[in-house]
């Protein structure tokens, strides 16, 4: 058999084939990674909940109990556009009861459950000027037939802001003030927006919000008053008054429109998304990427200088007659052959070490070795590893042709392509530009959308979307672009050549650095495939680093105020065809959990989300509300019918506004998921005890085994949108079918002093399973955004050990091959005089220069690229922290200054086992 | 004990070690150079020539014997003397050339002075150039250049950092006879300024205007001939008239050989022409100097 024979020659150079085998095997255990990552992330996380939703994760920030409390604190120090609007209640009342004996006034709400919230904002207004404690009348509501409506708008079209203020009719006032402050939801029963009630149909509202630009802030304080109240009043008095607050109105609101962007900061991100188990693989491999071309470009250079090798060898072989075709196929056979070799040692050994690295990041996981390998997952990626091989080497199938005779007979000699020789292609200029384009971009950290946003004109805002559709791709491939294009073109400069290479000679004597310059300059163009392979590995690393270390600081900082549940019960996965029969669905649950606590309990409904703040402030968690209305969210959480509603906190009430949620929000909602305006749009439904005030008291010690807080929560899958200076919650892309295909989950926190193993089994025995306790499960639910972002950083922290592996691979194998061609030249140097401390300088200063391409290049796009995609998830996704954290940041350094100096030290053995080579042996072997 | 000749050689043998054995390229060669003196090492293949130049001019050492240079034993050097020796001392020719093609003609004859710490060789490498009639190349790479202008830049690279000591392997083969004229004048030349050349040559026209001819085969020196005694001594004609006809025999082998391999497609008709005419041409003049030598 010939091709056996074939394969004796390609297999005489041992360290050759080696190399090869070697980038095969992390080109394999690259693709294996996602695999064993997620296995390994399933012992950790997913045997907890996780595990159990096979289909995607429902996983929610919680905030464990005492909403309220929370809700006040967050009122308190946080809110003050909410501050703002109180301001203009303070001077209503003032306007109104300011210039009479006035004993107080009463605040009255329609509602219990906004109780908690109304007494709060009562509070704010206790003690000014003659106002006296008002009563606060719970439980009842009060025919208001005429009333005064009192609305302020603030809209913020573009750059500009301007304020609305209307007040429109006041009849019959009595001595009782209705107080509601809120977003712009109308509520049954009371008046709505710039008219009394009666007058207007909420259809009308829902016109006048979309006649608004989405870009708009709006708040609606109604101030109604009963005609009681001020009988015997000079109403014409009282309307002067009125007029008269207006300019503080307008103040307290031109306040509030100052503060919106900071506030905008504050309330900017909800990340809750739903991702299957392959998307994030899919994710994971999508990170790979970038090594992945690396990795097979290196294997590309590699068949490349094997074929070099071989070069004589196939010139004989052509000569004696047999045909370029047969020679190709036994080198692909030999390749294929190295490639299962390579497989069978990635995959066996892969769920060894891939674990040692993650350890070696403090992630500890629980795993069986033997569940890691995959046996098909293997035989999938050796066939892949094999398909790669075989067409990087059909690309290069011409060369078989073109290997005459002839050469059989010559010396081949290396480089014979040198880098001034080869052309800079068109595509290389294009790869320059939109590598550059992109560096540009994450340098000034501009957002493209933002400014889609803006613009008036069509033809720009169509302009603009195709860049972003470019600038999307560009987030994975500018660094690539950019490196390759640049040290193509610059290694096309011989002044930057001459320089770079002067900086790098350091070591050599005066004379002979002018030539080294040359020499270098005149060198193969592999030399620049290395920097190339070499740059990209470095700017991984630190992207990796940045990225990694930013996601993570900011979910360090999101899991401290994070309190995860004492007891989380995953309630069966349902897929429902509608809300209405998921809502159903839903309520089976509610009311067997009811039965364990035997309390009286309530739902609430909101989004989930995190404020966070970069101004020095502490992180926000917090919910926001964004059903429509009292009455629409009591038609949702009314599942089971045995529940009663006194624990609903409307947070609306209690915050005075939140989060503005555009038009268009609503308008994704209607068409994705067919909501009705009244429908809820969230469906984290809280199970949980009554709150204070008129609702039954929560015992001070609970009876043992009680539950005194649980919630069942599904999952709402919104995103929020950053617009100019305001930002709004809109919905992304799965919306629908998270809907319809929930997990729901229950989260009970134990009261203080019991036990929860006591509860776990009372919840067993009656069917419900828990999972493993908070001692036992990660803080893994505060967001899948969190969660996925660190499978991400885990995942880089392994393609960054691969890639560095393979970029010191590439930087040795390739500085044998360069230190190997120059053998020649270091024999005819040493011939002439030139001493080994010449010769050693020589050489590694002309291998140093790939390094510094490497460093300098490297350093330069990862650290803009980590900065860039951190900034881009910070907008786009989660949020996170702006500033580097020093710690990590001192050990990135540290870890970057390792690399620097394995680097440096790669050519040295290469170099060493060259530099005393004989000189008239060198010339023997390198003459015949 | 140190040597009143410039150039004195030794007993010198020298054995390489291969994985079959070792196989002796010197069995023991003595012979002496003066000062100025331009000797010539003749040979046919495999008889030890690039072995002993490469010996003389402390590429390598002995296995035994001794080498000395104006005195100096160099085959007790250590490497880093040798390299230090050959800075000062040698301008070699190689047999094969070895210039660097990645640096133009220029800079490959400048190599040797920054090697010997020459500050400024711009006007000695381009009256060298001039003299060797490729003083418009220098700007080339070599690569660029022809075999013969290739073999002009390795012998102004030989003597560009003006060592005492010349030593060429083969320095014109390959080369028309008008170019062979050309670099003998030039070797002439810096014979009268008193450097030492030793050339090792087939070539009779070479052979012809030195001081010395030293035969050797199959590692042995044969005879030493002074320039004058092959007009004077029988033996010493009749030892030259030997060593004629063996390389008339050998050229006879080659042109088989050079033949074959154009039947087998190894060479182009080009190359084929180009060997070929250069073999006629060196066997007239051999079976010339056999008739009349």
């Amino acid at each position: 058999m010939l091709w056996i024979k074939l394969l004796k020659v390609y297999n005489r150079n041992i360290f050759r084939s080696l190399s090869i085998i070697i980038v095969i095997l992390i080109f394999v255990l690259l693709v294996l990674t996602p695999n064993i990552v997620s296995a390994l992330l399933s012992s950790e996380f997913y045997s907890t909940v996780i595990e159990k939703i096979d289909t995607h994760y429902m996983i929610t920030g919680t905030v464990s109990i005492d909403n309220v409390e929370l809700l006040k604190r967050f009122v308190y120090e946080y809110d003050r556009p909410h501050r703002n609007i109180w301001l203009i209640l303070e001077a209503r009342v003032d306007a109104v009861v300011g210039s009479r004996e006035f004993n107080g006034f009463r605040l009255y709400t329609g509602y219990p459950n906004h109780l908690d919230a109304v007494s709060f904002i009562a509070q704010s207004i206790y003690g000014r000027g003659n106002v006296s404690r008002g009563e606060i009348i719970v439980g009842s509501s009060v025919a208001v037939n005429v009333s005064s409506v009192l609305s302020v708008a603030v809209s913020g079209d573009r750059e500009t802001r301007y304020f609305n203020f209307t007040v429109t009719g006041l009849y019959d006032p009595k001595p009782i003030m209705y107080v509601r402050a809120g977003p712009f939801g109308y509520e049954s029963g009371v008046t709505t927006f710039g008219a009394p009630q009666g007058y207007i149909h909420p259809s009308d509202f829902e016109e006048l919000i979309s006649s608004i630009d989405a870009k708009f802030l709006y708040y609606r304080v109604v101030v109604m008053y009963e005609k009681d109240f001020f009988r015997g009043l000079d109403l014409g008095k009282i309307i002067e008054r009125l007029n008269q607050s207006n300019m503080e109105v307008k103040k307290s609101v031109s306040a509030l429109a100052d503060v919106r962007d900071e506030y905008d900061n504050l309330s900017s991100q909800l990340a809750i998304y739903t991702f299957t188990r392959t998307f994030i693989n899919v994710g994971i491999y999508t990170n790979a990427i970038p090594f992945f071309i690396g990795v097979w470009y290196f294997l590309s250079i590699n068949i490349d200088l094997l074929i070099g090798d071989y070069r004589r060898e196939i010139a004989i072989l052509r000569a004696r007659g047999i045909p370029s075709r047969r020679l190709f196929n036994s080198l692909i056979i030999y390749l294929i052959l190295l490639t299962i070799l390579a497989s069978i040692v990635g995959s066996l050994s892969a769920p060894l070490w891939i674990p040692v690295i993650l350890s070696s990041i403090g992630v500890e996981a629980a795993y069986d070795i033997e569940s890691l390998i995959d046996p098909v997952a293997s035989l999938g990626v050796a066939i892949t590893t094999i398909i790669i091989v075989f067409f990087t080497l059909y690309r290069k199938r011409k060369i078989f042709r073109d290997i005459l005779p002839s050469d059989a007979i010559h010396r081949y000699e290396y480089g014979v392509e040198a880098i001034h020789e080869s052309r800079i292609g068109r595509f290389t200029i294009i790869m320059f530009i939109l590598g550059t384009i992109k560096l540009v971009e994450w340098l000034l950290n501009i957002n493209v959308f933002e400014y889609m946003n803006r613009v008036d004109n069509l033809y720009i805002f169509i302009i603009l979307a195709i860049y972003g559709m470019i600038s999307g791709f560009l987030n994975i491939f500018a660094p690539i672009f950019f490196i390759y294009s640049s040290i193509e073109i610059l290694t096309h400069s011989r002044r930057v050549v001459r320089f770079l290479s002067r900086v790098s000679s350091w070591l050599v004597r005066g004379g002979l650095r002018d030539i080294l310059a040359n020499y270098v300059y005149r060198s193969p163009r592999w030399m620049s495939r290395a920097a190339f392979i070499s740059s990209l590995m470095i700017a991984l690393m630190i992207f990796s680093l940045i990225y990694s270390a930013r996601t993570v600081s900011f979910y360090n900082d999101y899991t401290r105020i994070t309190n995860t549940p004492d007891i989380i019960i995953p309630l069966p996965k349902g897929v429902y065809s509608s809300f209405d029969e998921y809502k159903s669905g839903l309520a089976t649950y509610l009311e067997d959990v009811e039965g364990v606590g035997g309390w009286g309990v309530g739902y609430e409904i909101f989004i989930e989300y995190f404020i966070y703040n970069n101004k020095n402030r502490t992180d926000i968690p917090g919910r926001i509300l964004v059903f429509s209305s009292v009455d629409d969210f009591f038609n949702v959480v009314y599942l089971g019918g045995s529940w009663n509603y006194y624990g609903l906190v409307d947070i609306r009430d209690a915050l005075g506004s939140g989060i503005i949620l555009s038009d268009r929000f609503l308008g994704y909602l209607e068409n994705l998921m067919g909501y009705r305006l009244g429908d809820p749009i969230k469906l984290g439904i809280s199970y949980g005890l009554p709150y204070q005030g008129a609702f039954p008291p929560v015992p001070e010690r609970p009876e043992l085994g009680q539950v005194i807080d649980t919630r069942v929560e599904g999952v709402l899958y919104v995103a929020p949108k950053r617009y100019d200076g305001y930002t709004t919650l809109e919905a992304i892309g799965p919306i629908n079918i998270s809907l319809y295909n929930v997990q729901p989950v229950l989260y009970i926190d134990v009261a203080e002093g019991y036990d929860v193993a006591d509860v776990r089994r009372q919840l067993s025995s009656i069917g419900l399973s828990s999972v493993p306790s908070i001692e036992e499960t990660p803080d893994i639910f505060v967001g899948l955004g969190r969660e996925f972002q660190i499978i991400s950083s885990y995942s880089y922290h392994i393609y960054m050990v691969l890639g560095i592996v393979a970029a010191l691979a590439s930087i040795f194998i390739l500085s044998i091959q360069h230190v190997k061609s120059m053998l020649r030249d270091v024999v005819i140097l040493r011939a002439r005089g030139f001493g080994v401390r010449d010769i050693f300088s020589f050489m590694y200063s002309s291998s140093l220069y790939i390094v510094i391409f490497s460093i300098v290049l490297g350093i330069l796009v990862g650290y803009l690229s980590g900065m860039g995609v951190s900034q881009m998830n910070i907008d786009g996704l989660v949020g996170g922290r702006l500033d580097y954290p020093l710690n990590i940041g001192l050990t990135g350094l540290l870890d970057v200054l390792v690399v620097v100096l394995l680097y440096l030290a790669t050519p040295l053995p290469a170099i060493i086992r060259y530099i005393n080579v004989n000189v008239s042996e060198g010339l023997r072997r390198v003459e015949h | 004990m140190s040597s009143t000749s410039y150039i004195d050689v030794r007993d010198v043998v020298k054995v390489y070690e291969t994985a079959t054995g070792g196989v002796t390229a010197l069995r023991g060669v003595s012979f002496t150079v003066d000062k100025g003196e331009l000797a010539v090492v003749m040979g046919p293949s495999g008889s030890g020539k690039t072995t002993l130049l490469s010996i003389i001019g402390g590429l390598d050492r002995p296995s035994a014997g001794e080498v000395y240079v104006d005195g100096q034993p160099i085959h007790k050097m250590t490497s880093r003397q040798l390299d230090e020796f050959r800075r000062r001392n040698i301008g070699f020719v190689f047999q094969f050339l070895n210039l660097i093609p990645k640096l133009t003609a220029y800079e490959n004859i400048y190599i040797p002075m920054v090697a010997r710490g020459v500050k400024d060789g711009k006007k000695r490498i381009e009256y060298i150039a001039d003299a060797l009639g490729i003083a418009n190349k220098l700007d080339r790479l070599v690569e660029e250049l022809s075999g013969g202008e290739q073999q002009r830049v390795a012998i102004a690279a030989a003597v560009a950092a003006d060592p005492p000591i010349i030593i060429a392997d083969e320095p014109t083969a390959e080369l028309d006879g008008e170019t062979i004229e050309r670099i003998m004048d030039f070797f002439m030349e810096l014979k009268s300024g008193g450097k030492t050349i030793i050339i090792a040559t087939h070539d009779p026209r070479v052979s012809r205007k030195s001081d010395k001819i030293i035969v050797l085969e199959d590692g042995l020196v044969r005879g030493v001939y002074r320039g004058g005694e092959l007009t004077t001594s029988e033996v010493a004609v009749k030892g030259y008239r030997d060593y004629l006809r063996r390389r008339l025999m050998e050229i006879d082998d080659e042109l088989r050989l050079l033949g074959e391999r154009y039947k087998r497609g190894e060479l182009s008709i080009d190359e084929f022409h180009k060997r070929y005419n250069r073999l006629r041409e060196i066997k007239a003049f051999l079976e010339d100097e056999l008739k009349f030598g």
